[in-house]
């Protein structure tokens, strides 16, 4: 996935409204605050609530 | 139907049809794109978002005259199409994510145009759509929304939304004018603009693009016909070459965050 700075800067999390972070591999967005992981699939991200992934902790 | 089940029909539905979309579809209508366009007056320096995107039609025909153009849908294979289509044009300033309008993920006042075409009645909470659309735009932005309108009489609005419910079982409802230009103002969007836009299909084409089981197809089109020559559902039902014909009224909303 590639996503440039400006977009990176206003995606959000679709619960909190707070900022993301690309994962190490690009394969995902990281919500710190909301302990999920959006996943890209097909390079489109996938920005559900419903389909993100919890992380540990 | 609860929220979820509404958004997942309408996930399959539109999942089910993502190549009509870019083709011969009235939601391919140039005029309408070229309204749209014009009335949200496009700056090279601004970025805009086109909220249940479909195909992608409206934020290709953005992405050339803006910084950034983007597009969130709940339909995999319609952004699948949309991205396809982007790349073919050569539009590398525009973007596609898997989004609930409902809840967009984007931080607040990113966008300088919202757009929002013919996708409003599919809802299962508008008046949430509407604030986050708001809620994205920037303070001096605009927010363009698109959709069909039902008559403002209620029986005859009821009537429309029955065969709308046939032919689309995911659709929650075709809104009035006015129904929605409260929702927009409850969400202290100024609405600055009405324009109407009148587009005309053959019956059974309508009928058929949704997928929707034959025998409810078959309902709707009894209903129509029983219709024709009081029109009491509002569609502006005529012949046109021997065939059923109807008029689709399309409101063309143009609002800005007040204050």
């Amino acid at each position: 996935m590639t996503l440039s700075q400006d977009l990176l800067a206003i995606l959000a999390c679709p619960a909190c409204k707070g900022v993301l972070a690309v994962t190490d591999d690009g394969s995902g967005l990281v919500c710190e605050a909301c302990r999920l992981r959006y996943p890209v699939r097909d390079g489109i991200p996938v920005m559900l609530v419903d389909e993100a992934e919890k992380l540990d902790g | 139907m609860d929220d979820h089940a509404i958004k997942e029909s309408v996930q399959q539905q539109f999942d089910s049809v993502a190549h009509h979309y870019l083709s011969n579809s009235p939601m391919a209508e140039v005029g309408l794109l070229d309204l749209i366009v014009d009335l949200a007056a496009p700056r090279p320096e601004h970025c805009s978002l086109d909220v249940a995107c479909g195909a992608g039609l409206l934020v290709c025909c953005f992405a050339p005259l803006v910084a950034s153009a983007t597009g969130v849908d709940l339909s995999r294979s319609m952004l699948t199409a949309a991205e396809q289509e982007s790349k073919r044009q050569g539009l590398v300033n525009a973007s596609f994510h898997l989004a609930d309008s409902e809840a967009l993920p984007f931080a607040d006042h990113s966008f300088d145009i919202v757009t929002c075409k013919l996708a409003f009645h599919y809802f299962p909470d508008p008046q949430r759509a509407i604030r986050e659309m708001k809620r994205v735009a920037k303070p001096d932005g605009r927010i363009v929304l698109i959709d069909r309108v039902a008559a403002e009489d209620f029986h005859t609005r009821e009537l429309h939304n029955r065969i709308e419910k046939l032919r689309t079982p995911s659709k929650v409802k075709v809104y009035a004018r006015s129904e929605i230009q409260s929702m927009m103002e409850r969400e202290d969007l100024t609405v600055l603009d009405i324009n109407r836009y009148e587009q005309y299909q053959d019956v059974d084409e309508w009928l058929a693009t949704t997928g929707a089981p034959s025998i409810y197809q078959q309902m709707a089109r009894d209903l129509i016909v029983q219709s024709l020559e009081t029109d009491r559902e509002g569609l502006g039902l005529f012949r046109r070459d021997g065939r059923l014909t109807m008029t689709h009224s399309t409101a063309v909303f143009v609002a800005e965050p007040r204050g």
